[in-house]
């Protein structure tokens, strides 16, 4: 409930809706499970979203992009990072894409 | 040096060191048992593991160092190479641009006594927009041992998001030197495609031309294709398929691989799962049957 509740109060403070902070919780606990990451990354993914560019109908989207970073061998930590960083950066999915298929060759 | 000038180096020294000190590695190691299913069966294990280190997610400088290798005994086969790999990697984020230096070597080994080794050095640049994204790179690579040799080769690249799908057009050449004389290159336009649909399915498809000119011969056509799904249906269950494939007019060759993979409990240091994996490869001028064909089954862990 604490993550939740300090997402609701980021997204408060941001000025997004409440909705995005919903979507935004559930699409980071589904990737974080299929990516394997570390639990306690919820809140902070999810904090990524809301701020981030994407449309909130995306978000659902990156579940698929997390079981790609699988098949590639990219899973937990370097993940949530590769994510994280490309998202907070400005990139959308077709970024996320791009730099998932040029670490996932090596 | 005055006290303020030592003061400042200190500082810059303590800045500099900050990476070193912020980087995250992870190990990964996948233990396997399998066996031959084509010709006369014969029983192997594989050991494929690797090491990387990357800088924070929210550094303005991306970097990476990985080592990667995949070994077999009792003895390899071109299905599964003897292999090492390992590289550092480099870019910057100057606002939607990304410029990239990676700098890569291996060692490939079909046999365990013979082999190729390589050095590779890659540069590309990307610009990341919303919804689009547009990227040119270039490789040079020096090959040694059995196939000795130097490679150059460049791609330009778009990504385009339309509803779930990325569509990609590439056009990529290549070409291919011995001794500092050209023995051939290749052009290839290629469109490729990616699909994130809203459940959890995964899908990457691949189609291009492939037109090759070798100094010595006739050119040659050919028409690559790939096609890879992932799924994880239940929560701990997921699969895989993937073709890479290449055809032409008297020839098809191809390799096929299928794997199922249950996740394991995950612990606080490490994350497991249990695979069974199958691979295959067709190579229609040696054999019209599969040249070759396994299954291994193994647990992976990543740290």
């Amino acid at each position: 409930m604490d993550t939740l509740d300090a997402l609701l109060d980021y997204t408060r403070i941001l000025g997004k809706t409440t909705d995005r902070a919903l979507s935004a919780a559930g699409a980071a606990l589904r990737i974080v499970a299929i990516s394997e990451g570390d639990p306690s990354a919820v809140g902070s993914l999810a904090q990524c979203l809301v701020r981030s560019t994407l449309g909130e109908e995306d978000f659902t989207t990156l579940v698929s992009v997390a079981l790609k970073g699988k098949r590639l061998g990219i899973t937990r930590e370097p993940f949530i990072r590769l994510l994280q960083g490309t998202l907070d950066k400005g990139g959308g999915i077709t970024s996320v894409d791009r730099e998932l298929e040029r670490r996932g060759k090596n | 040096m005055n006290n303020r000038g030592v003061k400042n180096l200190l500082t810059l020294l303590g800045l500099l060191c900050i990476p070193l000190f912020s980087i995250y590695p992870q190990t990964f190691v996948q233990p396997a048992l399998g066996m031959d299913l084509v010709g006369p069966s014969t029983f192997f294990g594989e050991l494929k593991g690797g090491v990387s280190t990357e800088t924070p997610a929210e550094s303005d400088t991306y970097g990476r160092l990985f080592g990667t290798y995949d070994v077999f005994g009792p003895s390899a086969n071109s299905l599964r190479p003897l292999k090492a790999d390992g590289g550092a990697e480099t870019s910057f984020f100057i606002g939607p641009w990304v410029p990239f230096v990676g700098l890569y070597g291996g060692f490939s080994s079909p046999d365990g006594s013979t082999g190729t080794a390589y050095s590779r050095l890659s540069l590309s640049l990307t610009g990341n927009g919303e919804d689009s994204s547009i990227s040119f790179a270039t490789d040079g690579t020096l090959w040694y041992g059995v196939d000795a040799g130097a490679e150059v080769a460049g791609r330009l690249g778009f990504s385009s998001l339309v509803g779930p799908l990325v569509i990609k057009p590439l056009l990529g050449a290549s070409a291919f030197f011995v001794s500092g004389l050209l023995q051939s290159w290749t052009l290839r336009p290629m469109l490729s495609l990616s699909w994130y649909p809203t459940f959890p399915l995964q899908a990457d498809i691949g189609t291009g031309w492939k037109h090759s000119l070798d100094t010595s011969t006739t050119p040659t056509d050919s028409f690559p294709w790939s096609v890879r799904i992932s799924a994880q249906p239940r929560d701990r269950w997921g699969f895989m398929v993937s073709a890479d494939c290449e055809s032409s007019v008297d020839r098809f060759i191809g390799t096929f691989e299928g794997e199922l993979t249950l996740d394991l409990e995950r612990r606080a240091v490490y994350s497991s799962w249990v695979f069974l994996r199958s691979l295959g490869s067709f190579d229609t001028s040696v054999s019209s049957s599969p040249t070759g064909w396994n299954l291994s089954s193994g647990v992976a862990f990543s740290f």
